[in-house]
């Protein structure tokens, strides 16, 4: 266990290390950010933008990003339930 | 067709335990604006829930519908039942990570769930998420998740507005009547059995909760004004089906298909749960009508 300990100690370490952080990995921003390297833009809501929907979304189990994120072009975007602005 | 062998449970207790607003603040909300609890005159629509386990969902649908209609909104879009019904089983995996979210089951729903899911994620219109009434309803769908555009097509559904109602000092008859004569329509949850399932629009006088065949089930009060009996609005009724499971016809009380009569001594000794709504966001419900 103590080997164990010393190993995920120095594990974290390493991962916390000095250099630059990695970029923010919130999903739905990852995600936007994937759909618009595919050149899509997806439909917002009425009154909420599409990453907050996005958030507000997953906390309550919905929104599997899965399909969308494996997705590289448009048509392979909109078979995932997203809609993409004027395609 | 036969009549099913059992009935599949809709309505499911909460599993925490959760504190709602209270009927009690009805004190403050204003005088009653109708003159009796009658909701009848205001019913629009055929609500099925098929073999589905959304009758919460399908009340959802029924009471938006009502507080539309008897707020002022003479041609109120349907929302879908079924989405309502979705969002709130989705709901139970709330904090787990979508992706690892198991495949729903057609299992029922607990109201707390649906009613907060829909403040959170809105409703959708019948027309773009099908229910068991729409032309394009496909029973293969029973357990998909709203897509993505599902939830970003949806009503802003945040000022939706409920409460439970207790029995407090005046009995839930009262408490009932004191919602509907403000306009709130009023849902109910109790358990029904095989009698209920053969009723042929007689009062229901008696349930038994140990009948293996019985499950959960939510339903609307639309008439709460007459002195023996509740009229109760339910979503199984629909041609052929009704009538092998047994539901009211037209009578000569001219009451409209798909309707119980339940006597309130045994309403009000059976009443699992009982919730009002009391404001639709109406902005943006009309702008979707248009």
């Amino acid at each position: 266990m103590r080997s164990l300990s010393v190993a995920l100690a120095a594990l974290a370490l390493a991962c916390s290390g000095p250099g630059p952080k990695p970029p923010g990995t919130d999903p739905c921003d990852a995600a936007y950010l994937h759909l618009d390297q595919v050149g899509c833009e997806p439909k917002k809501p009425a009154s909420s933008s599409w990453v907050e929907v996005c958030r507000v979304s997953r906390l309550s189990g919905l929104f599997d990003l899965r399909c969308m994120n494996a997705a590289d072009n448009v048509p392979a975007v909109e078979k995932c339930g997203v809609t993409c602005v004027g395609h | 067709m036969p009549r099913p062998a059992s009935f599949p449970t809709g309505y499911l207790r909460d599993d925490e335990k959760t504190e709602y607003p209270s009927h009690y603040q009805l004190l403050s909300a204003g005088p009653p604006t109708l003159q009796k609890a009658d909701h009848l005159f205001a019913r629009k629509g055929l609500i099925w829930q098929a073999d589905v386990g959304m009758c919460v969902g399908a009340w959802l649908k029924r009471a938006v519908q009502l507080w539309l209609e008897l707020n002022g909104h003479a041609a109120p879009a349907m929302i879908s039942g079924k989405f309502a019904y979705d969002i709130g089983r989705s709901m139970a995996y709330a904090g787990m990570e979508p992706e690892n979210v198991p495949p729903l089951r057609d299992a029922g729903s607990q109201v707390r769930l649906v009613l907060v899911g829909a403040q959170r994620l809105g409703l959708a219109d019948e027309a773009h998420y099908p229910d068991p009434t729409s032309p394009d309803w496909n029973p293969a769908n029973v357990n998909r998740r709203p897509s993505p555009d599902d939830i970003i097509n949806a009503y802003d559904m945040r000022d939706l507005e409920f409460y439970e109602v207790s029995r407090g000092a005046w009995g839930i008859r009262e408490s009932i009547r004191a919602c509907m004569v403000r306009r709130h329509p009023v849902g109910i949850a109790l358990f029904v059995d095989s009698g209920v399932f053969a009723n042929e629009g007689e009062i229901v006088t008696d349930i038994n909760e140990s009948d293996p065949s019985g499950g959960g089930h939510m339903v609307g009060v639309l008439d709460a004004s007459h002195d023996e009996y509740a009229v109760l609005d339910n979503w199984w009724d629909n041609p052929g089906l009704g009538i092998e499971w047994g539901m009211p016809l037209p009578n000569a009380l001219d009451l409209p298909r798909g309707v119980w009569r339940v006597a309130w001594p045994l309403l009000e000794s059976r009443i699992k749960a009982c919730f009002a709504v009391e404001a639709v966001p109406l902005q943006r419900a009309a702008d979707a009508i248009a």
